[in-house]
Parts: C-alpha cells; structure tokens; sequence
C-alpha cells in the first residue's frame, strides 16, 4: 500500500492533469473561434449592412435593446430593492416576495421567452419588437438585479443611517444622500453583469424581439441582436447570394468572436468596479 | 419639515411603492401565463396522453411529449455524471491545490466562461463536434451524445466556480484544527472539508443541472430534433427545451400549438422545482455546524 | 412654567412614560425632569432601559418596527409624542451622539454640512462659518483645519467621536443625548470628550447613558439610576453617591454587580 504522503501525490497529479487538460480543451476552443473568425473581421464586415452580410443591424440591435432593457430594469429593481429593505415590514410576506423573486431566477430562459411572446407580443404589441424583446429581459434580469442591490443596499452600515436620521434626515433624504450614493458600486456590478446577461441570452428574443436585417428605428421595429444573429448564420439556409454554407458559419464564427471580446470586456469592468469598491470600502475598517 | 420637503417624501415612498408592485405583478402574471396555458395544454390532449404519449403533430393539432422528457432526462443526467466528478475535482484543486498565481489565472477566466453564450458553445458543437462524432462513430453527428458533450461543456465552469466558493468559505480553523491533529492535506480535504462544503456543493450542482436541463439553443443546434424515442447514444432526439425553440415562431398564432409549447414549460418547471426541493432536503441534513 | 428647586425650569418632563417592544414592556412608568443646562446621567444594568429611555427624548426609537410608547414627553411643554410633532425639527433642537463613533463616508466639511443642508442652510460661505465655530468648540480645528476635505474616516476613534459631537452642535441644538460616548475610546480621549462635556454644559442640556460610574460622579449634576425597566432612584449625583436611598442603588454603586 503506498503511504499517505504518496497516495497524496498521485491524488495531486491527477487532479493537476484534469484541470490542465480541462483548461486546455477550453481555451484551445474559444480559440478556435477566434481563429476562424478572424480572417472575417473585416471593417466592411462589421459596419456593413446586414441585408449585404454585415453586422450593422445585430450590432445596433444589441445596443438598443440592452439600453432599453436597463431603462426598465434599473428603477425596477432600485425601487423592489428599496422597498423590501427600507419600507417593508420584515415579516413572511417579505420574505415570501424574497423566495418566490430566487425562484424566479432558476427558471430556464426559454421560458420567459414564451412568456414573453403570450403577453408582450400576442396581447400587448402585436408583435415581435425590441419594446417586446426589452420587457421580456427585464423580467429575466428582475430577480438578479434585485438581489444584487438588495445585498448592496444592506451592506450599507447602520450606524450611517442613525447618524443621518440623528441629524433630523427624513427616511427619502436619508435613502438619497447616504445609501443610494453608497449601493452604488454594488449596483453597477449588478448592472454590468445583467448586461452580460442580456447581450447573452437568445432563447427569450426569438420570438419576441423580431427577425428583420433592417436597422431598427422605433422600439416597435423588430431587429436582432449579435446572438440572435449568430444563431440564425449557422441554423439557416443561405440567402445572401454567392455565400455557401461553410461562409456563413465563418460569419457566425466572426459573431462568436465578437461576442466572447464583449463578455470578456464586461467581466473585466465588473471586476475592476469591484475591487475598487472593496479598497474604498476596506480602507475604512 | 418644510411643504417641498413632504412632497418629495411623499413622492419617492411612492414611486418605490409602484415599482415593487409591477415586480409583484410580473411575478405573478408569469406564474399565471404557465400554469394557465399549460394545464389547457393538458385539458387539449388529456393529462395523461400529454406526458406519456409519443405524438406530436400540428396539423392533427395532437400533441404528447414522452420523448421530449427522456431527451432532456437523458441529455442532462448524462452531462451532470461526467462534469460533476471532473468539475469537483478541478474545484478542489483550485482552491485547495493550486499556486495562487496559477488560481489568479484560471479563476477569472473560468469567470468569463460561464458567461459566454449558449449559441456559441452550440456553434462550436456544429462545426466540430458534429462532423468528428458523424466520421468517427457513426450516425448522423448530430445525436444525444452530441449535445451531452456540448453541455458538459457548458456547465463544467459554473460547477467549477460554485464548488470551488463553497470549498473556500469552508472556515479555516477545521483545517487547521485537522492538520494540526496529523492529517495530510489530502485527509483533511476528504474528511473535513468536503463535508462541510457540502451544501455549497449540492447547491453548484442543482444550480448546474437546472441550467442543462434549462438549455435550449446549444441543445437545439446539435440533438438532430427528431420527435423519437433514441435507442442509441448516437441517434438524433428532442428535448423539452429544443422542441420549444423549433415550434415557437409557428406558434405565435396562439390555439393549441402555444399551449402544448407551454405544457413543456410547466413540465420543465416540474423537474426543476423536484431537483431544488431535494436539494433543500439534502441541505437539511449536512453538516449542520458548518 | 414648572420650577424646580434651583429656579430653574425643566428642560424635559416626563411623566408616566411605559415603553414596549412589540409585547415586551422595556420601560415603567418612568417620571423624571431633565434639568435646563446640567448633566444628567442614567445609570444601570445592562438591559435596564437607560438606552432606550435616551432615545425616547428624540425619538429615534421611531425606527424601530415595533416601539411603542405612553404617557407624556414634554420638551419645553410640549408633547414630542404628540400629534402635530415635527420629529425632523425634534432631531434638529435635540442631537445625539452614538456609542460608536459614526461619521458618515464624507469629507470633514461634508459630515459637518450635512445637518446643516437639511437645516436649509446651502450658502457654502455660512456653513463654512458655522463649522469653523463648531469644531473650535470641540477643540478639533486645530488638528483638522487644513485638512476639511480629507475623509472622516481617516481620522482617529477620539477625533471621529469630537466630529460628532461637533456635528451635532452646529445644528444649534437645545440638548445634546450623548449614548455611552466614551465606551469605544482610549481614555486619553475619554477625558478630552469629559472636559468638553464641562464645558458644552453652559449652553447646552446633556443627557449620557454610561457604564462607568466614576465617570458619573466625575462629571453630572443629576444621576438616574434604572434597574429592569423602572427608575429605582433619581437626584443630585452628590446625594445619590453618598447616600443612595435604595439598597439595589448602594449595591450598584459600590460594585457588587452590574
């Protein structure tokens, strides 16, 4: 039998391998994106028409619905989160909202798509739209940005609210200039990550968000989004003229590359927020 | 306090008043739209017809989903056998194991890849995958095994992530309190701290299995989406998620179609609610000091 | 206007205040007058209510879920508990100083403006005016005037907790609830705070809750002794030392428990 120090060391190898070679299978992937996105990253490809192939539309399309998701979804959330903690009595209904908005957060996004097309675009507007895409994300993103400022919302001390209403600050003053200035960094890398979150997802906009390679104008428009865009280059038959299969699934894997560039910006902004935060934070105790 | 004062008061207790309503409201009208439209889907086609029946048609307006619920059973469990052990370990190693330079590397960038949408991890599955398992295994590539490969893919850095928080929130005062008593490292990982970790590690994978059994577009680009029972690994299937994303757009003009869409959602939910209730019960029952 | 024996008038009349947490009865039937411009300390237990008494007097029990009070509070002869009570303006004639310090995340000037924005005062130039006056008064400007803009929180445990208690006198204040000031200070700056307490004390009332008996007899004119929720004994600090009129009081003050 070996002896523990040995049995500990291959245990150790073979763990060290595992994640190696896992890592290893992962990046070689996403580098293969990049690879085979690359050579169609061209100027002309990025900021050309999508009617001719370009990704003008997906990419204003992913810009106005993540604005307009943010729209809602902020005050949304700010508000829930500020009335579960500031002005709710802490009883079981409170905490029954808390439970039921965490479950929400588990179900699966197709999900909140067929939700979304039954009311937003069956009874609401008629039709599949960026107005329908928007609410139908900020549903996704509710139960996560609420947490998140909650948490942010709580962490703020108590002892800084005691002061302020000591000093005569009514409730409102109080959640103005002492706690909302303070959640901040909290809730702004819940909103990165929501947005993270929404320039992800596909599965809600299918139906809500629209088809159309037309720049979007009015919220009513339907438009598509980088992901959505990607899913149809690689699910659909050619219909620009002169391109094969195996050309739409380089654009698609010129999409990719975009995409993966985006998330990995995001990441490292919501990062950076939060360590900078944490010093502010930290240099206080 | 002064008249703009109390307005402003007034005001801003009222305004979050009327934002936590409409989260209520969609709170609650989602609940509605699927338990709704999902139990007509099951009044349409008979309860029982609709789960254990093997036929799905639009034009004969007939709709069951037997072999959706073995797709997403089959598709998910598969993934979940082979990402938790790998998953784990690579979690232990991490937090436990590693250098902190190589941890500073590879944690961030298991960060990035739990965000990186599903439709890429589905396009990588169609363009490599597919043709490697078609030539080299048979088949028509795009199969069950194909889509379980793509979602151990997938969930492997959110297990990885969750387990390996909950690995380093274990109080350090165990393990030193076991090394300290002569265990090795090892020991202590096996006998102290894994144990203690345990809710944190039943919840990685709850959450894990909930976002394969809840993955639709990866899924969809690479399971072949036929409505049959699969016989082999290698055969080409439906899931309660895929079959979503393929009917949707036709179902947009309402009537059964949609309902039977949402008799999927809710059996979906079902499983789901099953997976978190038991992981509640196994929470319960760990380690409660910890 | 009532008098008191001095001739001069009581600051705060209490008179039969019950005080609750949810169904748990903290404070009974406590009648008391605070005098104008001396000090007066409150003495107990842990537990006793002393805390919860001091709150009362500016209402920051309010924020409590479940408080609730009776009888009559009377600040200057009226009711604060009563129906057109302006708590906001309450806070403003009566401040409080907390067990810990709690500056807010702010600037110096900032923490100092704060009380004073909501006061309406806005013209930079006043507030300027006001806070040099007040931290002058808690012997603070010569330590921190160059450096107003710096964070409150760089400061140390005694300068934070001078911060406050400057804080709360450029409002203008009529009393000043001082809660265990000095329990989280070295005693350096404990007796820093106590010799500006002598001196607030001419223009201020000052109510302080406090665990350290020979701080008591050190500096208050007045001392009420509280055990679970009654007033046991309350008079002249001289009268209540020397020669306490209960037996808990004496085995209180000559350390046989607490």
């Amino acid at each position: 039998m070996l002896t523990k120090n040995s049995q500990q060391n291959l245990v150790w190898s073979i763990l060290w391998i595992i994640t190696s070679l896992l890592m290893l299978v992962l990046i070689l992937l996403i580098g293969f994106v990049f690879v085979k996105g690359a050579p169609e990253m061209k100027l002309s490809f990025i900021f050309g028409a999508t009617t001719n192939g370009g990704l003008m539309t997906p990419i204003v399309g992913t810009l106005y619905l993540t604005i307009m998701t943010l729209i809602f979804l902020i005050p949304l959330s700010v508000g829930t989160a500020l009335y579960l903690s500031e002005y709710a009595k802490q009883n079981w209904f409170t905490e029954f909202i808390r439970y039921s908005l965490s479950s929400l957060a588990g179900i699966p996004s197709i999900i909140f798509g067929l939700f979304g097309v039954a009311l937003f675009v069956m009874i609401w507007f008629k039709k599949a739209s960026i107005i329908a895409g928007s609410f139908t994300l900020t549903c996704l993103a509710l139960p996560f940005m609420v947490a998140t400022t909650e948490e942010a919302i709580r962490s703020i001390p108590k002892a800084w609210r005691e002061a302020s209403y000591g000093l005569g600050a009514t409730k409102w003053y109080t959640i103005i200039h002492v706690v909302l200035p303070n959640a901040t960094p909290g809730i702004l890398t819940g909103v990165i990550m929501s947005i993270g979150r929404v320039i992800a997802e596909t599965a809600p906009l299918l139906a809500t968000a629209g088809f159309s390679a037309f720049l979007p104008v009015s919220p009513l428009d339907g438009t598509r989004t980088l992901a959505l865009h990607l899913f149809y280059l690689a699910t659909e038959a050619p219909t620009v003229g002169g391109l094969t299969r195996n050309d739409l699934l380089s654009q698609a894997m010129a999409v990719g590359t975009v995409l993966i560039l985006l998330i990995i910006l995001l990441n490292f902004l919501a990062r950076m927020i939060f360590n900078h935060f944490n010093q502010k934070v930290r240099g206080f105790r | 306090m002064s008249k703009p004062e109390q307005f402003s008061e007034k005001l801003g207790k009222n305004l979050i008043f009327i934002f936590a309503s409409i989260s209520l409201l969609i709170l609650l009208s989602i609940v509605f739209f699927i338990f709704r439209d999902g139990f007509l889907a099951f009044k349409e086609n008979g309860f029982f017809h609709f789960i254990f029946g093997n036929d799905w048609s639009v034009q004969d307006n007939t709709f069951s989903i037997l072999p959706l619920i073995v797709g997403s059973l089959v598709v998910t469990l598969g993934a979940l056998i082979i990402s938790v052990p790998i998953g784990f370990s690579c979690a232990v190693f991490l937090a436990e194991i590693a250098p902190e330079k190589v941890r500073n590397i590879v944690k961030p960038a298991i960060d990035i890849l739990v965000g990186i949408p599903s439709v890429v991890f589905g396009l990588l599955g169609m363009i490599l995958l597919v043709p490697y398992i078609r030539n080299h295994y048979g088949g028509p590539g795009l199969s069950i095994l194909t889509a379980i490969i793509v979602l151990i893919l997938m969930i492997l850095p959110t297990i990885i992530a969750q387990a390996e928080d909950s690995i380093r929130s274990v109080p350090s005062s165990y393990k030193n309190a076991s090394l300290a008593l002569g265990a090795t490292h090892l020991q202590t990982i096996w006998n102290v701290i894994l144990p203690c970790a345990k809710s944190g590690l039943v919840s990685s994978v709850i959450l894990s299995s909930g976002r394969a059994i809840g993955e639709a577009m990866a899924v969809y680009m690479v399971i072949g989406n036929t409505f049959t029972f699969p016989k082999s690994l290698l055969d080409p299937s439906r899931t309660l998620t895929s079959n979503i994303v393929g009917q949707i757009e036709e179902a947009t003009v309402g009537g059964a179609h949609l309902h039977a869409l949402f008799g999927c959602g809710l059996i979906l939910l079902f499983i789901v609610f099953i997976l978190n209730s038991y992981s509640f019960f196994i929470k319960r029952r760990g380690c409660r000091s910890c | 206007m009532k008098k008191n024996e001095d001739g001069r008038k009581h600051k705060i009349s209490v008179r039969n205040l019950d005080f609750y947490y949810g169904k748990k009865q903290v404070l009974k039937n406590i009648s008391m007058d605070i005098r104008e411009n001396k000090i007066t300390a409150l003495m107990g237990p842990s537990g006793c209510g002393k805390s919860t008494f001091l709150r009362v007097m500016n209402r920051m029990n309010d924020l409590i879920p479940e408080a609730k009070a009776s009888g009559t509070v009377l600040l200057d002869h009226e009711d604060i508990y009563g129906n057109n009570t302006d708590v906001v303006k309450l806070r403003q004639r009566v401040g409080m100083v907390f067990q810990q310090p709690n500056p807010l995340p702010k600037s110096i000037f900032e923490n100092m403006a704060y009380g004073l924005k909501i006061k309406g005062i806005h013209d930079k130039g006043k507030q300027a005016e006001l806070i040099e006056k007040s931290l002058k008064k808690t012997s603070l400007w010569g330590e921190v005037k160059e450096e107003l803009h710096k964070s409150a929180l760089s400061l140390s445990g005694g300068q934070q907790q001078r911060l406050c208690i400057a804080r709360t006198i450029v409002m203008e204040p009529e009393m000043i609830l001082m809660d265990e000031p000095c329990s989280a200070l070295d005693p350096i700056s404990t007796t820093k705070i106590e010799e500006l307490m002598k001196e607030l004390v001419d223009d201020y009332t000052i109510v302080i809750v406090t665990h350290n008996m020979q701080q008591a007899h050190r500096i208050s004119d007045w001392t009420g002794f509280f055990y679970m929720g009654d007033l046991l004994e309350y008079g002249k600090t001289k009268e209540v030392f020397n020669e306490p009129k209960e037996k808990k009081t004496r085995e209180y003050i000559e350390g046989r428990w607490g």
